[in-house]
């Protein structure tokens, strides 16, 4: 029996070929990435790409799901990349250490990337990567109860900074809920999934804000 | 002329205790920015809008009865 045959039913053959060979690149291994890490390799996809610079921190545990106590100081992106390799579920995994910047090479075969940073500043960056590498990105990210969701396709929507308003941010250190967090991750893959297999209904042009605190959620057209 | 007006998220605080929408008396072309301004909304933070469904910006020029959501963006991760 194969590890996937609950999810069969939910795609076609050809969208079940074209998940079991993609590519993701997953930029920052924090909250959101560690959890979008964990359901895409249940997903089944082909490989994952962790990307971060960053060691692992005490705070970092209330939600950044691949780490314990014993993984403290060590680098997330190896750490991470350890932790979903014992699962032995197929998706390879690959780490590097790397802040992202415009010198930052995406591999050639990746077909999307996810974004799980936690700042606006670095994000600007990582779309205007995946602009020049011309890869849908798929725009994450939460504070306390409240998240966002959309996805940048180059020529095909807004760019992020256009829907943000691109200002500087402050450095206050923002509440995160693992919960929260996972809700904002998991949306991110469906949607992630829902572009390379070219299905309607995803967000393009839409930015998707959800309050996880009065269920609210809203649509705005781009 | 006057328009409705939600916030949300962490912006939700600044509406008056037990409502979810408000109506807020402006100037004729007020604008978004000067809406934020009278709700004393911090003039350098970015804000993502909705004006009667459809995304606006600090710019976007009001009119009287628009419906108008402000929603900080979150950059958390």
């Amino acid at each position: 029996m194969d590890f996937l045959e609950r999810q069969k039913p939910m795609f076609t053959k050809q969208e079940l070929d074209i998940i079991s060979n993609s590519t993701v690149l997953i930029a920052g291994v924090g909250g959101l990435g560690t959890h979008q890490a964990l359901e895409l390799q249940r997903v089944g996809v082909n490989k994952i790409y962790l990307i971060d610079s960053d060691k692992i921190e005490m705070s970092n545990l209330n939600r950044q799901v691949l780490y314990g106590q014993e993984d403290i100081g060590k680098f997330k992106a190896p750490t991470a990349k350890e932790s979903l390799d014992k699962f032995a579920l197929g998706t390879e995994v690959t780490a590097i250490i790397e802040e992202i910047s415009a010198e930052t090479e995406i591999p050639e075969d990746v077909d999307l990337v996810l974004d799980a940073l936690d700042n606006f500043a670095s994000r600007y960056q990582l779309e205007s990567l995946a602009a020049e590498y011309n890869l849908p990105l798929i725009h994450g990210g939460i504070d306390s109860w409240y998240g966002q969701v959309t996805t940048i396709v180059p020529d095909e929507t807004p760019s992020l900074q256009e829907i943000v308003g691109g200002k500087k941010e402050d450095n206050e250190v923002i509440p995160a809920f693992s919960p929260v967090v996972s809700v904002i991750a998991s949306l991110q893959v469906i949607e992630g999934l829902k572009i390379i297999l070219g299905r309607e209904n995803n967000l393009k042009n839409k930015l998707l804000l959800i309050d996880l605190n009065d269920y609210s959620i809203n649509e705005i057209e781009l | 002329m006057k328009v409705t007006v939600k916030l949300f998220a962490t912006l939700k605080e600044l509406m008056p205790e037990g409502q979810n929408q408000m109506t807020v008396e402006v100037e004729d072309e007020a604008t978004v920015d000067d809406l934020a301004l009278q709700l004393d909304i911090p003039e350098e933070k970015d804000l993502i809008v909705k004006v009667n469904g459809r995304h606006g910006s600090r710019n976007t020029v009001l009119e009287a009865g628009d419906r108008v959501g402000i929603f900080p963006p979150v950059g958390g991760g």
